[in-house]
């Protein structure tokens, strides 16, 4: 199989917070911890993890609101990512938000919300903008006589469509989907997900969608990328994540979902650990099940099995 | 031995008249496991406070039979309310972090419950009773944790000790308010374990209420469905998730995508939930939305009685 | 707009306080044509007259000052000069307390701890004490009361617009907007501003009692508009040596500056009570 080069490459990408508790105290936060991966054209890559496993920061790396500490993004053409200007990023890359409450301004028609990532090209006639926005929100399903309307006349899912119709407006390759459809009741995101499907096949639109919902996650990725405190822990296709997963966090993860599915995995102990300590070896050591002396010694390695399957685990169970 | 009766309640907004519950029915055995699954706007949390008492004047309460064991819980005092919530009843809320008083220690809230049924106990029994509860819920190095204030806690772990609070003064029935929608996945089935394990061990009778029904069915026995307002269905969990009748709990099912069956496009309900103002004029409050609707549907009134409010089931 | 005029009508103790304001305003603007005499004519003979209903002299209907002047035009115009100072002082706090307020929540960092520490500054002394430093200053008169007074509202202005910048700044469309690539003074004016016009609006209703106040404060002591301005605080000065024997040179200023001030304050408790449930309603799903 001809190996396309990846939409996007990213590498080694690091992050972390200074936070101060307490009085000239401060505390470091490793959100993300040299995280690498590549995300292919017209192909949905799902993120999932819990709180603190950085899944959120990495959204936010990637849409360029956060600047990593090291690491490059590489697009197709060469281009580093983080070297772009915001607006030249805005064309490759857009997200579409969790909380279909906030995530419009509330003083802003939906018109308005949609056209203003257009109103910054200025090469771009009022007539032509308004045709771009009227044509998008037809597609998404909302009706462009409702243009003129404020995000409080609509419904939440509504709502998401028109964040939707703001994150492709600029036309990008990669949309980022965070947490977009957990807002949301379980009919009204059946409606979502199909539109994503469809406007996926018709732009071939890359995904990088982060859920904590498996059976979602499943449904629209082709890979899936598993995170614990900001560290990728397992990568595979969709297949091999549900049926075949090895690290002991996936399973884990696997069976409080689908426990009659999964009852031969063993059960976690205690909770997630604080995200503020770096941990020597594994940071999954406190909680798995199969742990051993050597898990806690030094850096875990990816190892990689075939079909892009790859675990950071010494024991690979 | 039954514990909760419920019948034909109704929880009305006062002005405008409008009706969000109606037509409520259901009891609950000791022991039992129930389940309520319905999606926002459906009622299950204005049920479940009209039976803590708990809803603000503007809304009325109303009903042919609202029970605790023999006691009517219809128009009771704010004294009268006191002896029963805690003691009889006790309630866990959807989310710990705020649900917990952030200025106080865990030891001083869970205190608070204890005095507020045993008061005559003395500081050390307090103490006492408050490590009983926190060992039962499963926290560990409790002497920290009592110390602790709720935002040095995890989610994980204040849902846990909202639980030892509910649990504090013996109640016989417990309400779950989805209680585990705030938490992470991992948490949330080790949550939902204790719940359903302390049901047992302390012959508690617990009400889960959530949105997501596989959850539900895997841990309760029957199930309630709601839909704008009212029980659409209600019956054994395996049979309603096997071969639902009500064409709302079939879409409810359909939409959900089921990465272990056949790979096919989850199925969205057209339309939307009415609103209450809406709802008012429809004779079936789904018949707008439904897959299955004849004309008989606009016409005709539904059988209180039945266990699937539906003139067409499945 | 409309709207909110009819919702403040609808509400009970703001609808008192609205018509008192037009009442007030209309005297305000038509003040020539409707005050009986000139504020500053002096009638020689005719002083310290009681008002007419005592006296049954209706040529003055509220009575004259001590130097002979017609009491009920002088309120009239005071009229016009208390409204004009109020929302003159509170356009200038408003406009450079909510640019400071904008730029400290934005860019938080030095720029928010020196902003900060500048109205802590103003914030800690009172504020007629502050007032009469800053007019001992620039010297007095009407302008440099007006001066005074809005340096002395800037720093409510500040806290309020930083508060709702730093609420506002973590809500998701502020993240989005940065996503397209818009620039901080974009999101500051376009995005973020529009959604704090609320509780801007009712601080500057309020704002606009407080800032009377102060300038009768200053006329009083002598300090703000001077004679023979017809400003309230200056009639009451005036008027306060003749307390007892002609009590209504003194009540009847008085008088006026408590049913302005009053309607005021109504009218702004009603745009607070009329705004924030129907904020907090638009929110609800």
């Amino acid at each position: 199989m001809k190996k396309t080069s990846p939409l996007l490459s990213v590498q080694n990408i690091s992050k972390s917070y200074t936070v101060s508790s307490g009085f000239l105290k401060k505390e470091t936060i490793y959100a993300l911890q040299q995280v690498s991966f590549d995300l292919q054209s017209n192909q949905t890559l799902g993120v999932v993890g819990e709180s603190g496993c950085g899944k959120s920061t990495l959204a936010k790396v990637l849409l360029g609101i956060e600047s990593p500490d090291t690491g490059a993004i590489y697009t197709q053409k060469g281009n580093n990512l983080l070297e772009l200007s915001q607006k030249e990023r805005a064309k490759t890359i857009q997200m579409v938000f969790q909380d279909p409450y906030s995530s419009l301004n509330p003083r802003k028609t939906i018109f308005e919300s949609v056209a203003t990532p257009l109103s910054f090209n200025k090469s771009l006639s009022k007539k032509e903008i308004k045709d771009q926005v009227l044509g998008l929100l037809d597609r998404v399903g909302i009706s462009p006589d409702n243009a003129k309307a404020y995000p409080h006349q609509f419904s939440g899912g509504q709502r998401q469509r028109i964040g939707l119709a703001r994150g492709l407006i600029t036309n990008p390759e990669i949309l980022i989907c965070d947490e977009a459809v957990s807002a949301l009741d379980v009919s009204i995101q059946a409606d979502i997900l199909n539109l994503l499907v469809d406007l996926q096949e018709e732009r071939k639109l890359a995904y990088l969608f982060i859920s904590h919902d498996l059976s979602v996650v499943h449904y629209l990725s082709h890979t899936i990328l598993v995170m614990y405190l900001g560290k990728i822990v397992e990568m595979g296709n969709q297949e091999t994540i549900l049926r075949g997963a090895k690290h002991p966090y996936t399973q884990s993860l696997l069976k409080s979902c689908y426990p009659e599915k999964f009852s031969n995995f063993s059960d976690l102990k205690s909770d997630l650990p604080s995200p503020f300590e770096c941990y020597t070896g594994c940071e999954f050591a406190s909680r798995c099940p199969y742990v051993a002396d050597q898990c806690r010694e030094k850096e875990i390695p990816f190892h990689y099995f075939s079909d892009g399957h790859s675990v950071s685990c010494l024991l690979r169970h | 031995m039954k514990l909760l009766e419920i019948k034909g309640l109704n929880i009305t907004l006062k002005t405008p008249r409008l009706p969000l519950v109606y037509d409520m029915s259901f009891e609950l055995s000791e022991g039992e496991i129930l389940g309520i699954v319905g999606e926002s706007g459906c009622g299950k949390s204005l049920t479940n406070h009209a039976i803590m008492g708990l809803l603000p004047p503007e809304l009325e309460v109303e009903a042919d039979i609202l029970n605790f064991k023999e006691d009517s819980l219809l128009n009771l005092s704010p004294s009268q309310w006191q002896k029963h919530r805690g003691a009889n009843i006790s309630m866990i809320f959807q989310n710990p972090m705020s649900a917990l008083n952030p200025c106080w220690t865990i030891e001083y809230q869970l205190k608070e419950a204890i005095t507020a049924h045993f008061p005559k106990l003395s500081e050390e029994e307090k103490t006492q009773r408050c490590f009983e509860l926190l060992e039962k819920v499963g926290i560990t190095a409790i002497h920290h944790r009592l110390q602790s204030y709720p935002h040095q806690l995890s989610g994980g772990m204040c849902q846990r000790v909202m639980i030892a609070q509910a649990l504090a003064c013996r109640p016989k029935v417990l309400l779950a308010d989805e209680p585990t929608t705030a938490l992470d996945v991992t948490i949330q089935k080790q949550i939902l374990d204790l719940l359903t394990e302390l049901a047992k061990s302390e012959g508690l009778a617990l009400v889960l209420v959530s949105h997501d029904l596989s959850l539900i069915s895997r841990y309760c026995q029957r199930v309630l469905v709601m839909y704008a307002g009212t029980v659409i269905e209600e019956g054994q969990c395996q049979k309603l998730l096997n071969s639902p009748q009500h064409p709302y709990t079939k879409g409810l099912l359909n939409a959900h995508p089921d990465p272990f069956g056949p790979k096919k496009r989850p199925m969205a309900i057209p339309g939307r939930v009415p609103s209450p103002q809406e709802a008012l004029s429809l004779k079936c409050k789904f018949s707008p939305r439904c897959f299955n609707k004849k004309p008989e549907c606009e016409e005709q009134e539904i059988s209180k009685t039945s266990s699937v409010k539906c003139l067409f089931p499945l | 707009m409309m709207k909110i005029l009819s919702a403040l009508y609808a509400h009970k103790s703001a609808r008192f306080g609205l018509i008192l304001l037009v009442i007030l305003a209309f005297l305000g603007s038509f003040a020539p044509f409707i005050a009986p005499h000139g504020p500053t004519l002096i009638f020689t003979g005719d002083f310290k007259l009681p008002p007419a209903f005592l006296s049954s002299n209706w040529k003055f209907i509220l009575g004259t000052d001590d130097v002979g002047r017609d009491l009920l035009s002088r309120l009239i115009f005071g009229t016009r000069i208390s409204l004009f100072i109020g929302l003159t002082v509170v356009a200038l706090s408003a406009f450079f307390g909510t640019f400071l307020g904008l730029l400290s929540g934005l860019f938080g960092g030095i720029l928010d701890k020196i902003i900060m520490q500048l109205v802590n500054l103003l914030m800690s002394l009172p504020s007629i004490l502050l007032a009469i430093v800053i007019v001992s200053v620039l010297g007095t008169g009407l302008f440099n009361t007006i001066i005074a007074v809005s340096i002395v509202g800037i720093p409510n202005f500040v806290r309020l617009i930083r508060a709702c910048v730093l609420v506002e700044k973590e809500k998701q469309y502020v993240k989005a907007a940065q996503s397209f690539g818009a620039g901080p003074f974009y999101i500051m004016f376009r995005e973020i501003l529009p959604n704090c016009l609320t509780p801007l609006m009712v601080q500057m209703a309020l704002g606009v009692s407080d800032a009377i106040l102060s300038a009768a404060a200053l006329g009083f002591l002598g300090l703000g508009a001077q004679a023979p301005t017809p400003e309230w605080g200056v009639m009451l000065a005036d008027g306060r040596h003749f307390l007892e024997s002609d009590p209504h040179l003194v009540i009847l200023p008085g008088l006026f500056i408590l049913i302005t001030v009053l309607a005021l304050n109504l009218l702004g408790d009603g745009l607070r009570d009329i705004l924030d449930p129907k904020l907090s309603q638009k929110y609800q799903s």
